[in-house]
């Protein structure tokens, strides 16, 4: 066991190390376009040390955050309420997942118009990225509770409140972390689309900035700690999945 | 063990309890219907105190639907249910329903999967803390308090779905084809498990099974339902005394009485199969 997990964490180093080298040399006979490996992690280095890239993640975190408890906030309960009320959920499901199959960006010229280019705005476009999945899971999550579990909670003169906090709502806590996984790789995307396409602050002021400067070691470097991000923010979240659904496993039977 | 009738799901507004022996369950001219569909009706069926009647008959026949009305879970169309004289009109203290699926819930320990109905019927808390290792230990299960369900046989899940409906401590037990979803040895095993429980603290028991050679083992009584829609056919008085034992199933009378119910349903299949052929 202990073996087998060094050589993963091995394999897994010695990719980076040639994904780094592979880098390196494709960049050197590219020009201006593609900076090196070396190049981008000084620029790395630069950044954080005269402190932009800090104060650009703290800026667009803030967004992220807003936008992603915000979601989470509303989609759980919208979702079990629609869950709840099949009247309801025939009155607005098709807008619901008409709007979760609109790319966002779409919306953007409506959310300039609409409310501005604020804080207010972006974190409208990190809801509306990141609210979708997390409702949808919820609802399903409630709505696929097994008939033979509420038979029990029936048989045994459960109330409907009681039937909510015993058998809907921890049978939909699975789905619903499937669905905040879900929601945190949208508000990544819908912070980023935000920063870009309202007004630029942040890390989409520093890739646009990295950008119009030719300076393709900041861009790329700015890039990668994006993508560091991303697949920690989706480990993390894999492992809280993963320690919530061990007893889905006991469902399939 | 004493047997207390002052369990939480005994009698909640502090009535008296009532007495040991006399009619508890009683079905009077009960039928149900699914749209055009008449799935049993005119069943008469009285169940004493400490009395298993058996049910079987070919599948469709209702038998489920029967035991769930009893539970109050599925509404009768026409006829009624008393229990202990109460008109049953939805799920009602003191009635338990073991169920063939086990019901368990997934991300409840066994020890919370079996308080369960203690906590629903607001049971003190240490009265569940007395009860639930009692009941727990009862069916075998020492020691696996904190497994989940997943992480047991399917055995021990219904052992564990047992505990939870005998935890209440009810006057009615409802057993809905509970051992069919299990292996043929530890199916036995539990049959037997369950007379020995039953021996020690005897309470009314419906219990359905499509299966003849346990019907016969269980029932004092066994009850066939036949026909469309189905009715009963004939209640037989297995006439084995208590305590029963392995040594039962090769017993003159359990055979004869095997046979008499199997020759009952065959006509059925038969019937059916010329029909289809």
């Amino acid at each position: 066991m202990a073996t087998e997990r060094w050589a993963r964490w091995g394999v897994y180093a010695l990719s980076l190390v040639v994904l780094a080298v592979v880098w390196q040399i494709a960049a050197a006979g590219s020009g201006l376009l593609l900076a090196s490996f070396t190049e981008t992690m000084a620029r790395l280095g630069e950044l954080i040390s005269n402190g932009e890239l800090p104060e650009a993640l703290l800026s667009s975190g803030r967004i992220f955050l807003t936008g992603l408890v915000l979601s989470i906030l509303l989609g759980l309960p919208l979702g079990l309420v629609f869950a709840r009320f099949p009247l309801v959920t025939a009155a607005v499901e098709t807008y619901v997942y008409g709007l979760y199959a609109i790319p966002v960006i779409t919306l953007v010229p409506f959310i300039l118009a609409g409310i501005g280019f604020d804080f207010r705005a972006k974190v409208l476009v990190v809801v509306l990225t990141a609210i979708f999945p997390i409702l949808i899971s919820a609802m399903e999550g409630a709505r696929s509770v097994p008939g033979r579990l509420l038979d029990v909670a029936h048989s045994y003169g459960s109330t409907e409140r009681q039937l909510w906090a015993d058998v809907v709502i921890p049978y939909t806590v699975p789905y619903a972390v499937t669905g905040i996984k879900q929601g945190i790789a949208g508000a990544l995307v819908g912070t980023i689309i935000a920063e870009l396409f309202l007004n630029a602050t942040g890390v989409g002021d520093l890739l646009i900035r990295a950008s119009t400067n030719f300076d393709s070691a900041g861009a790329l470097a700015v890039t990668l700690v994006i993508s560091v991000i991303a697949v920690s923010l989706m480990g993390v979240s894999g492992v809280v999945e993963r320690r919530f659904a061990g007893w889905r496993e006991g469902l399939s039977g | 063990m004493t047997r207390s009738t002052t369990g939480p799901g005994a009698a909640p507004e502090g009535a008296a309890p009532p007495p040991a022996t006399g009619p508890r369950v009683v079905v009077s001219g009960a039928g149900v219907r699914y749209g055009d569909l008449t799935v049993f009706d005119g069943i008469d069926l009285t169940i004493q105190d400490r009395e298993i009647v058996s049910i079987v008959g070919p599948s469709g026949c209702g038998k489920t639907t029967l035991l769930r009305s009893v539970d109050g879970l599925t509404r009768l169309n026409s006829g009624s249910v008393t229990i202990d004289g109460r008109p049953v009109e939805g799920p009602t203290p003191g009635v338990s329903m073991v169920f063939q699926h086990f019901g368990l819930f997934p991300w409840k320990n066994v020890y919370n999967n079996v308080a369960y109905g203690l906590k629903l019927a607001k049971a003190p808390k240490e009265r569940i803390a007395e009860v639930v290792p009692e009941y727990i230990d009862m069916v075998g299960l020492a020691g696996f308090e904190k497994s989940y369900p997943h992480q047991l046989s399917g055995g021990m899940q219904q052992r564990a779905g047992l505990a939870r409906a005998l935890a209440v401590e009810p006057q009615v037990l409802l057993m809905d084809e509970p051992f069919s979803a299990i292996d043929a040895q530890t199916r036995e095993v539990l049959q037997f498990e369950l007379l020995r429980i039953w021996e020690t603290r005897p309470i009314a028991m419906m219990f359905v099974t499509h299966s003849i050679e346990e019907a016969v083992l269980m029932g004092d009584r066994v009850v066939v339902l036949k026909g469309r829609p189905s009715h009963i056919h004939e209640v037989i008085d297995v006439g084995i005394p208590h305590p029963r034992t392995r040594a039962t199933l090769k017993s003159a009378r359990f055979q004869e009485v095997t046979a008499h119910v199997w020759d009952l349903l065959m006509q059925d299949v038969i019937a059916a199969e010329r029909e289809v052929g």
